[in-house]
């Protein structure tokens, strides 16, 4: 059954919108025998929102870097709407990774599925395997309490607990069973200061978290995912709501952590995707588009479309 | 108390309206120009004024209530009356109306309008006068305020007014000045109390001593009953403890007897109006518990009337068939059962509303659970308290009482109830091991299976908990507990227990819904921050979830208290009566007897308003404990709106 290719008119594809269809025209199944020739670059989102599969621009580099957390053929459904389609990419250990894309892509679901935060959801379904230094994520003898614990999440709301500013922060401590006096107040002393909240909260540790502004909620929710010293950071917009100084003290920890922690940070500020990554992944509706080497990535894409992203010409 | 919150809250509400602060008001009228934010809609006067026609019928409400109860205890002035038929009366004004008198003749009283009359309370002491009389004031001849005249109260709940003549003791010239005897009743009283407290705890001690030789003798009986061969050891050990008992019970009696010799002679000789002529009226001053002199008092004299009276009315038992003495009985029954049912109803309540909320499965079960709550909550209270003599009184408590054939069941043979605790062991081992990693996450290669799986659990719990049921309704050779007393029920009948679980049963479904509302209240994030942090469901619920949600939980059980506290309906079936016998408080440890039955300020209230002979003496009581009931439940709702705003203080909800 071949679809007839009239469809892609010249105009819808400048506009890159598809094109509408008639009422009483059921739309075609998606095709499987696809010729797999690179599309023209300017095809690209339009196939997408065909419902094509594309594959995705990984550059050469990616691959060269040691992966901690690998995606394979990833995909993600909300009950009969699928969100993600065959995500397959790896994340470099000790490194900076961003993901960046238009509202709506994907973004947060891909970055909570690498915790299994989804599985929270029940009408969730996946595909495709995803591992953590070779251990598989998603099987049902995983241990995903101590999956979860390897990696920390900074939530795209802030989300403080009920509870005194101490006591949030040295929550992953405390439900660990640390009991210690000293090493809790170490612990939050140091996360404090790496979220860049110690010097205003010093005084009020025994305060109640939720009376700090959203600011600085959005710190101390940083210092709470560093507090147990994870191997994995998922930054879901770490800095939306924070003040130019503030993000530059979140990006210098995130140039601190870099080595000994693997960072994956959502982002929808294009400068800090370049000043603080050292990978960047573009997606689009729920695809990988491109991926590669930050400063490849923003100074000579493979991809127009990536081209078009980060100078702020669609999204 | 801190009144923090409550400080804050009204400072947010006149900033919200700023009408409501008169500063703010002032300065808008210096203002130019119009207001334009208050159009006038019809609808707002509408509303309005159906809100001020609710209020007002409210405002009556509680007006009358704490008006009556306020004035319930308050001492009335004391008129003597010379009628032209020539009655004496000294009578307290209870209240007066016009009235059409039966044959209408020209009247030389009414000046146009109806004649008046009025009710007056007689208080002259003896058997054949009318406490209570309606008088025409047309045929008075004479009213005087008399200002020795007296108001006394007497142990059997009798009240009544008489000038002083004498007070008179042994080895003491009689006192005949009024403000003499006055003077001297302030003293006397003091030790009349000791003295009566004296025989009254001689008294208890007594028949709790004859009641320990009952019990004796009961455990002997059934000693030898089953263990004939050691009869006669038993038999002696009875013999020892019997004269042990025995001798406690004679020095008890020789205590009594010389407290009863002890009694101080006290006479105080009143002149009395019963009616054609003064009489001269003698009362022992051991049945003497109050008197005050109406027509002297000032108003702080009056108040102390009052709080003495109001004193009086809590702390002392029910006299004379409820029409007199105090409510104290009732109160405690009506605390302890509140409490108890609190103690049964939480958690309960909080456990099933966890689960709902935060185990369960969405889906049309959970629905439905849900539409039933819902509904069982509105279920007439007095269905719950059938069901609770059903099946609480009858069919559990005669189990207790004298097991399983007494309730008519068969129990099974020893070897089959073995095997059925065996299996029932082997079934819960079953579904726990099945249960374990239910909630380890979503098995992307065999959810069927895992949903298997939690089915099978669920159902080998459910197999379980029916068979431990069964199995605890058939124990093999279970007799029960208080087979001895037969047929005289001990738990087959209504009692504080059955009452609060009845209770309990009745608020459960008040206590779910609430608690599910302030559970789901908390943010879906707060769950996720939790869980993304390597928490497990338990420290999630435990840590996060319940901190944030208690203040809307303990709201929602203080208000199913108060309803349980105020519910009378079902209580009539499981457990209260007119009078509880006793003492409601036991000296020993656990200080309540959960068979016992016992009074509550609601059923009190129906009994002494509607079942007791004289209803105009009695309606100061009726809105005494009126005033009481609503002063209890209002102090419960108060109590929750304040935890409400202080916890709300402590755990703010947003910056
Ligand atoms: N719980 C859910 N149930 C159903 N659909 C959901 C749910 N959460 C997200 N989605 C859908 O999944 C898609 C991807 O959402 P996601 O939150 O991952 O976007 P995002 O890339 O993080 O966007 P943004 O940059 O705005 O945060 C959206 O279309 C959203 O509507
Ligand atoms: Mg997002």
């Amino acid at each position: 059954m071949a679809v007839p290719h009239h469809r892609t008119t010249p105009s819808s594809r400048e506009e890159g919108v598809p094109p509408e269809t008639t009422p009483f025209v059921e739309p075609p199944p998606p095709e499987t025998s696809r010729p797999t020739v690179p599309a023209a670059p300017s095809h690209r989102l339009l196939r997408i929102s065909q419902g094509d599969e594309i594959p995705a621009e990984i550059h050469q580099s990616v691959g060269e870097a040691t992966p901690i957390l690998k995606i394979e053929n990833f995909s993600l459904w909300y009950g009969r709407q699928q969100v993600l389609f065959n995500i397959s990419m790896p994340f470099a250990k000790g490194k900076v990774s961003a993901l960046i894309g238009p509202s709506g892509c994907g973004k947060s679901t891909l970055l909570r599925s690498m915790n299994r935060l989804n599985d929270l959801i029940p009408s969730v379904r996946v595909s495709g395997t995803m591992t953590l230094a070779d251990e598989p994520i998603y099987r049902s003898s995983v241990d995903v309490i101590a999956l979860r614990k390897r990696m920390g999440m900074v939530f795209q709301k802030p989300n403080p607990f009920p509870m005194s500013i101490f006591e949030n922060v040295v929550y992953p401590l405390r439900i660990d069973g640390e009991r210690n006096r000293s090493r809790l107040e170490e612990a939050c002393e140091r996360s404090l200061r790496a979220a860049a909240l110690w010097e205003d909260v010093k005084d009020r540790l025994r305060k109640n978290a939720l009376r700090l502004s959203g600011g600085e909620q959005q710190r101390l929710c940083l210092a709470r995912a560093i507090a147990s010293q994870p191997e994995i950071l998922l930054l879901d917009e770490p800095c939306s709501s924070l003040d130019p100084i503030a993000t530059g003290k979140i990006e210098d920890l995130l140039q601190d952590l870099t080595g000994s922690y693997t960072v994956i940070l959502v982002t929808h500020n294009m400068q800090q995707a370049a000043r603080a990554s050292h990978f960047t992944a573009l997606m689009y509706a729920g695809r990988l588009l491109e991926y590669g080497r930050t400063s490849d990535l923003f100074t000579n894409p493979h991809l127009k479309e990536t081209n078009d992203y980060v100078t702020g010409r669609f999204g | 108390m801190r009144l923090l919150p409550s400080l804050t809250r009204w400072s947010r509400l006149s900033s919200r309206f700023p009408a409501l602060d008169a500063s703010s008001n002032k300065e808008s009228s210096s203002e130019q120009g119009r207001i334009v934010s208050l159009t006038v809609e019809p609808m707002r006067w509408l509303t309005g004024g159906a809100l001020i026609g609710a209020l007002t019928l409210l405002l009556i409400f509680l007006g009358l209530l704490l008006w009556e109860g306020a004035m319930a205890f308050w001492p009335r002035k004391l008129y003597l009356i010379q009628t032209t038929d020539q009655q004496a009366w000294l009578v307290e004004l209870v209240r007066e109306e016009t009235f059409t008198p039966l044959r209408t003749k020209p009247d030389s009283h009414s000046e146009g309008g109806l004649p008046l009359r009025q009710l007056l309370y007689l208080g002259a002491p003896g058997m054949g006068v009318q406490p209570l009389r309606w008088v025409p004031t047309a045929a008075y001849q004479e009213v005087k305020l008399p200002k020795a005249a007296l108001s006394v109260e007497l142990i059997s709940g009798e009240r009544f007014h008489g000038i002083p003549l004498a007070l008179s003791e042994e080895e003491r010239p009689p006192l005949t000045r009024p403000a003499d005897i006055i003077a001297r009743w302030q003293q006397l009283r003091t030790e009349l109390d000791a003295w009566r407290n004296w025989k009254a705890s001689t008294r208890r001690e007594l028949s709790r001593l004859s009641e320990r030789l009952e019990q004796a003798q009961k455990e002997h009986r059934k000693a030898l009953r089953l263990r004939p061969q050691d009869a006669f050891g038993i038999n002696r050990e009875w013999d020892l403890q019997r004269q042990a008992l025995e001798k406690s019970i004679q020095s008890a009696q020789q205590q009594l007897n010389e407290i009863l010799a002890q009694q101080p002679t006290v006479r105080l000789t009143l002149q009395v109006f019963p009616g054609p002529k003064p009489e001269q009226y003698t009362i022992d001053g051991i049945d003497l518990i109050r008197l005050y002199p109406a027509n002297q008092l000032s108003a702080l004299d009056r108040i102390g009337v009052v709080l003495d009276r109001w004193f009086s009315f809590l702390t002392e038992q029910p006299r004379a068939a409820n029409s007199a003495g105090g409510v104290m009985p009732a109160l405690w029954g009506t605390i302890v059962m509140t409490l108890l049912m609190s103690v049964i109803a939480a958690p309960f309540g909080l456990i099933t509303a966890l689960h709902l909320r935060e185990y369960a499965r969405p889906g049309a079960l959970l629905l439905l659970v849900r539409i039933s709550l819902r509904n069982l909550a509105g279920v007439p209270s007095i269905v719950y308290g059938v069901f609770g003599l059903g099946f609480f009184c009858y069919v559990l408590g005669g189990y207790l009482d004298g097991g399983a054939d007494a309730v008519g069941w068969a129990p099974w043979p020893a070897k089959t109830w073995w095997l059925a605790v065996a299996l029932t062991a082997f079934c819960g081992t079953g579904a726990f091991l099945l249960g374990l990693r239910q909630f380890a996450g979503i098995d992307p290669q065999g959810p069927l299976l895992y949903r298997l799986r939690g089915m099978l659990s669920l159902t080998l719990w459910a197999i379980c908990l029916v068979f431990f049921v069964v199995l605890i309704a058939t124990i093999p050779g279970f007799q029960g507990l208080y087979r001895s007393n037969l047929p005289e029920p001990t738990f087959g009948t209504g009692g504080l227990l059955w009452a609060s679980i009845t209770m309990a049963l009745l608020t459960l479904p008040v206590v779910v819904v609430s608690t599910e509302e302030a559970l789901a209240s908390v943010p879906f994030s707060l769950r996720e921050g939790s869980y993304a942090c390597g928490a497990s469901q338990w420290q999630t619920i435990r840590r996060v979830v319940l901190p944030r949600a208690l203040p809307g939980m303990l709201t929602g059980l203080v208000l199913a208290m108060a309803r349980a506290a105020g519910e009378v309906a079902p209580l009539m079936l499981v457990g209260t009566v007119k009078l509880a016998p006793e003492v409601p408080w036991k000296e020993r440890f656990p200080f309540v007897r959960l068979e016992d039955q016992f009074m509550h300020l609601g059923y009190h209230l129906f009994d002494v308003g509607f079942q007791s002979q004289n209803g105009e003496l009695s309606r100061s009581l009726v809105f005494a404990t009126a005033l009481l009931l609503v002063a209890i439940v209002f102090v419960l709702n108060l109590s929750a709106v304040w935890l409400r705003a202080w916890l709300r203080h402590q755990y703010p909800l947003s910056a």
